[in-house]
């Protein structure tokens, strides 16, 4: 992308103030993400087109203040000194205008041309808040425009005032834009705003105490302990059983499975291949076992996407009316003991649904410390939507030791995280944390991110599922599977389970369902008995994670702290198996 | 310094107290912040608490829960304690 002579546009603003957005109605689809050099931190740059010419648009991680203390402010710092942008476009949330006037007047001494944007109008109207953009402009001294990002109000007029201010033309318009009265800026008014003053020049608001709408009602309900709890129980009990369970994994994939791809796709390729193709070689690794189309394909199109796609959807409704947050709040003592914060929410629920997405989320806690455990938990005792089913599926006709299987697992997953808060290095940070408002989800912005949420995975997580499809077929067709069944057995007999489950653990990598539908194969063949079965179960369900969140942990988390947690899931996992081995054998 | 009630402790601290001790449907204004970490200040500016700022506390258990002027948020019992507010009296 040739970026060289273009005029360039900073975004710039609090966390979740809709820049993203903006950035999103600003620019075309030709959009780069870069970690800055040396960093972590992502800068996002498109190319955006204003009054007929290019420019440049910058989107840089939201921030609090320019003091350089935290690293995105380092890096919003050094992208606005090396790059030196033509604009800049500070973004706030409407109703939180009077929080940003420290960051305002940090700005101000960059003596760069700026605009305000003055985001979630509508937010902001609903409190009761009302702008007199007039006045505003003449007390802080830079142009205001006023946008609802979610559905693309203002944006017009921002571009215009953009344009005016990046390629000005030589009007006398212009020259009515300086202020008529000498009056002190508001910014340097700012211990007025501190000593209480609610309501000055352009913002006005009622009480903010006296504020008892309909939304803060239903709040008072989601966080009191009495009826969030339950609450949240039953959702999640909706979520899983109804949505993902009997829609989801019932209907949909049943459909899939059944009527689309076995008896439709895959006879087709079939046919195909053996009229244009026909090499025998090839015939083992496209259809055998493993095969890329019967195993790969199928299993990652028909079978997991559709059951991540609808958790995915649930939980982008629950993101988009806000209800997340509340839940954090409910879990915030629970996820200190295991040395996380309300936060944590987020990436533990999520890796109900997709383990592997889960670590991605985990990039928004925000300690490396909070992130390693949070990996490790996601890692040793999260199930998937894709295991979760199977694995109850399995053990259902034999309820005790379902509920034997729930509590160990609970247990061990629950005191792994004690220990482990307890043990590895680095302190704590105290946390405060967020309510944003309450609302009514947008079905657009659901679907929008639920679609690119499942494109994210059908162009990350269905290549590793093909990779280790093939891997498996080759195994078994060179005939590798044998020896090493031979080489884990003795662990595996250690923990009281019969040789044939090694072969079944090995499947485990690729598909967990397929794992535990094995294991139920061996308990029906008499070979596993049902002790043994209980310990499969539990050992199966603490196993390491599938191979595409193997993968991203490795990624996101390096390879030392990933090899730590394999370790740790190695060792407890083991430990377990054994342990149950020599208490059911007593 | 026995302090037999809340009234007594207010009085002999000079009627600033910590906010934890703040219980749901009390308010009060922020005095002080007694934190060292200079990001952390930053961070608790913005979301403005910051000396002066009034508040309105939700909830105290399990977590405290409180209103201010311009946001709403949550914090945790150790953080609470190293803010003092001045209570106001209820009505």
């Amino acid at each position: 992308m040739d970026t060289l002579n273009l005029k360039k546009v900073l975004l710039l603003g609090f966390p979740n103030v809709g820049k993203s957005l903006l950035f999103h109605h600003l620019t075309g689809a030709y959009v780069i993400v870069s970690n800055y050099p040396g960093t972590t931190v992502e800068v996002t740059r498109g190319k955006g087109k204003i009054g007929y010419r290019d420019v440049e648009i910058i989107d840089t991680p939201g921030i609090y203040s320019l003091q350089g203390i935290s690293q995105d402010e380092k890096v919003t710092m050094k992208v606005i000194a090396e790059e030196k942008p033509n604009l800049i476009l500070f973004v706030v949330e409407t109703a939180a205008l009077p929080r940003t006037f420290d960051l305002l007047q940090q700005l101000n001494d960059y003596r760069i041309p700026s605009i305000l944007v003055l985001n979630m109008i509508d937010e902001a109207e609903k409190k009761g808040i009302s702008i007199d953009e007039k006045l505003l402009e003449r007390e802080l001294q830079i142009p205001v425009i006023r946008t609802i990002s979610t559905q693309k109000v203002g944006i017009q007029e921002l571009k215009k005032k953009m344009e005016s201010l990046l390629f000005p033309s030589f009007s006398l318009n212009a020259l009515h834009d300086t202020p008529l009265k000498k009056e002190k800026p508001l910014l340097q008014r700012q211990s007025a705003v501190r000593a209480g003053k609610k309501n000055f020049s352009g913002f006005k608001m009622r009480d903010p105490f006296s504020i008892k709408s309909s939304d803060y009602t239903l709040h008072q309900l989601l966080i009191n302990p009495w009826i969030g709890y339950p609450m949240a129980f039953l959702l999640l009990f909706f979520c899983f059983y109804l949505f993902l369970g009997v829609l989801g994994a019932g209907t949909i994939v049943n459909f899939l499975e059944k009527k689309v791809f076995s008896e439709v796709v895959i006879p087709y390729c079939r046919l195909i291949f053996e009229k244009y193709v026909g090499v025998l070689y090839l015939r083992e690794y496209l259809f055998g076992d493993y095969g890329l189309i019967t195993m790969g394909f199928r299993y990652s199109l028909a079978i997991v996407l559709p059951i991540v796609g609808i958790f995915f959807l649930f939980f982008a409704l629950l993101e988009d009316c806000g209800y997340l947050p509340r839940l954090s709040y409910l879990l915030h003592r629970p996820l200190r003991c295991l040395g996380l914060d309300g936060r944590g929410a987020v990436p533990l629920v999520m890796g109900f649904g997709c383990g592997t997405m889960a670590v991605l989320v985990t990039r928004l806690l925000e300690t490396p410390r909070e992130r390693f455990l949070a990996t490790f938990l996601l890692s040793l005792g999260i199930p998937c939507s894709a295991q979760l089913g199977l694995l109850v599926a399995i053990l259902a006709p034999y309820p005790r030791l379902l509920l034997i299987w729930g509590f160990t697992w609970g247990t061990l997953f629950l005191t792994s995280g004690l220990l482990l808060n307890r043990l590895y290095p680095g302190k704590k940070g105290y946390s405060c944390i967020e309510f944003p408002p309450l609302r009514v989800p947008r079905i657009s912005a659901v679907l929008q991110k639920t679609g690119a949420r499942m494109l994210w995975y059908l162009r990350e997580i269905v290549p590793f599922f093909l990779l280790i499809s093939v891997a498996l077929q080759a195994l078994v067709i060179k005939g590798f599977w044998n020896p090493i069944e031979e080489f884990f057995s003795p662990l595996f007999l250690s923990m009281g389970l019969p040789r044939e489950t090694v072969s079944v653990f090995l499947v485990g990598f690729l598909r967990r369902d397929y794992a535990a539908a094995g294991l139920y194969d061996l308990m029906q063949q008499g070979i596993l008995a049902p002790a043994s079965a209980l310990i499969a179960a539990v050992v199966l369900s603490l196993f390491f994670p599938c191979v595409a969140q193997l993968i991203i942990i490795f990624k996101e988390r390096g390879v030392g702290q990933s090899l730590l947690i394999l370790l740790l899931i190695a060792i407890i996992t083991y430990g377990i198996g054994t342990g149950l081995h020599a208490l059911l054998s007593v | 310094m026995v302090y037999s009630s809340r009234a007594g402790y207010r009085k002999a601290s000079g009627g600033v107290v910590s906010l934890s001790s703040l219980r749901g449907g009390e308010s009060g204004l922020i005095v002080s912040l007694r934190l060292e970490d200079p990001l952390q200040l930053e961070r608790l500016k913005s979301l403005g608490l910051v000396s002066g700022a009034r508040l309105f506390v939700e909830r105290n258990f399990p977590v405290l829960s409180l209103r201010l002027e311009f946001s709403h948020i949550f914090m945790d019992k150790e953080l609470a304690e190293k803010i003092f507010v001045f209570p106001f009296r209820q009505q």
